[in-house]
């Protein structure tokens, strides 16, 4: 890899590292430092790496892995979420606007309050947009199992979310 | 200190400017170089070396004479969409500060050579040649000698012996 | 917008089994102003999503870490005698690498452009025969041609072949 191939390799990935490694430790400057350190050892390995068939799903298992790690390392147990989400407003009507504002709090704690494992992978797909495969690696399970778990995630939301609208908020 | 490193970034620049120049195809057709519709032949400067030190009896002193100022030699062929590209090829070249030293066209086959810097250390001859659907493009650089070039078809055992037999007839 | 594509879809989806590709097509829909009344119950699900992405690393990341795996040798050169040390051996690099491309190499620069087709010299030397011969073929094809004089000359000097 030469250093051109690795500036475009960051270009591309930082953003989303950042997010992989946030939603494990919930801390801007933490996760930083994850997504600093992943492309560092990218680099110093980049000779065996050439075999890599996929460079980019290594370096989401190694942030993932990585983030794991340091937030057992430090107890990072509790966060806030919300600072994963970055507000925009768009919408004609203000008043819709806001019960979809409230909805999406919402949605944010049912994803919260899913298992682990359904949560990463609900994540990686819907909010990062990784491949089967790739989710496949970064997790290390097998692929079948991401859909299975993707299902599932999904079903939930969906439920919730039907609910939400009939019972009304 | 800042001034030192300005220093530095010159020195770091220096053999980047002094590199050598890249052939026309190189420079030209890199994107067909990439095209899996061309094949791609290369021959370096430390080839040339090993080839001119080559048993006697393997090469014709005359040969010998002409490989030894030469630098590299480059051939992209495609037997596909031969007249296409043989087009795009002298159309490419005919914008370019180089000297036409042969432009035939035939029914049966065309080809354009051209030439810069003859004599010098840094000229190339590209001969761009079709026939039917095949189109080649060649590149041969370093010190050129047109004149014993010309004079190598009547040493060399290939087609062009066959076109003098036919001068030899008429 | 084609809200039957989307209703074709949005099942697939619920299923874990539609494309990065119609999973766009979907994100795109939902974040939209223009939804369908049937499907405005899904918005928040797309709008989390949309406001997740907006979460971007800090600018400076890429820059800090160019300076991080590029850095070892800029962060070497603090000392006047240290700074000459290495402009002293840059210098003589130069000179090296200029003699070596002026009179040794002067073509080689890229290994995969100038890397060698021919293993042995015997190719080569059949392909520049092949190479030359076809130049100098049509150097005196051409000339021939042109000149009735030198057709003359040429036929003269058949005895040579």
């Amino acid at each position: 890899m030469r250093e051109r191939d690795f500036n475009q390799l960051v270009e591309r990935l930082k953003d989303k590292l950042f997010r992989i490694a946030f939603q494990v430790v919930r801390d801007d400057e933490l996760a930083y430092d994850i997504v600093q350190e992943v492309f560092i050892k990218v680099w110093d390995k980049r000779v065996e790496l050439q075999a890599i068939e996929n460079l980019d799903a290594y370096c989401y298992r190694m942030t993932r892995n990585l983030s794991i790690d340091k937030t057992r390392l430090k107890h990072y147990k509790t966060g806030d979420l919300s600072g994963a989400y970055k507000m925009e407003h768009s919408d004609p009507s203000p008043q819709k606007q806001t019960e979809i504002n409230q909805t999406m709090e919402l949605v944010k704690n049912w994803i919260e309050d899913l298992p682990e494992t359904q949560k990463a992978v609900i994540m990686l797909r819907d909010f990062e947009g990784l491949t089967y495969k790739e989710i496949a690696d970064t997790m290390e399970m097998p692929l079948n199992q991401v859909k299975v778990y993707l299902f599932r995630a999904r079903q939930v939301l969906r439920q919730n979310m039907e609910n939400t609208k009939s019972y009304g908020l | 200190m800042y001034r030192m490193y300005k220093i530095l970034i010159v020195l770091l620049i220096l053999p980047v400017l002094s590199q050598a120049q890249n052939d026309a195809i190189v420079t030209y057709f890199s994107s067909e170089m990439e095209n899996d519709l061309f094949k791609h032949a290369y021959i370096s400067p430390r080839m040339i070396n090993a080839v001119v030190k080559m048993d006697v009896e393997d090469m014709d002193e005359d040969i010998r004479m002409i490989v030894k100022d030469l630098k590299g030699m480059r051939i992209l062929s495609s037997d596909k969409d031969g007249k296409n590209q043989y087009s795009r090829f002298i159309k490419e070249l005919d914008s370019q500060p180089y000297e036409v030293i042969v432009s035939s066209r035939t029914p049966a086959e065309s080809v354009k050579i051209y030439l810069k810097n003859e004599g010098q250390p840094d000229g190339e001859l590209i001969m761009v040649y079709q026939t039917n659907e095949t189109c080649s493009i060649t590149s041969i650089s370093g010190l050129l000698d047109l004149e014993k070039i010309a004079k190598l078809s009547r040493q060399l055992n290939i087609k062009g012996a066959e076109f003098l037999e036919d001068v030899k007839r008429k | 917008m084609d809200f039957r594509k989307i209703d074709n879809i949005l099942p697939k989806y619920w299923e874990g089994d539609t494309s990065l590709n119609e999973e766009d097509i979907l994100y795109s829909y939902f974040t939209s102003n223009n939804v369908h009344e049937s499907h405005e119950v899904y918005v928040p699900y797309f709008k989390t999503q949309q406001s997740y992405r907006n979460k971007k690393a800090p600018v400076e990341i890429a820059t800090s870490i160019n300076e991080k795996i590029g850095g070892n040798k800029v962060r070497k050169i603090s000392s006047y005698k240290k700074f000459w040390r290495i402009a002293a051996a840059i210098g003589v690099l130069t000179v090296g690498v200029v003699l070596y491309q002026q009179y040794v190499l002067p073509v080689e620069s890229n290994s995969a452009l100038y890397s060698d087709t021919f293993e042995t010299p015997e190719e080569a030397l059949q392909e520049i025969k092949m190479a030359l011969g076809m130049v100098s073929n049509k150097i005196e094809e051409s000339t021939i041609m042109v000149s009735n004089e030198i057709i003359k000359i040429d036929i003269s000097n058949n005895v040579l072949y």
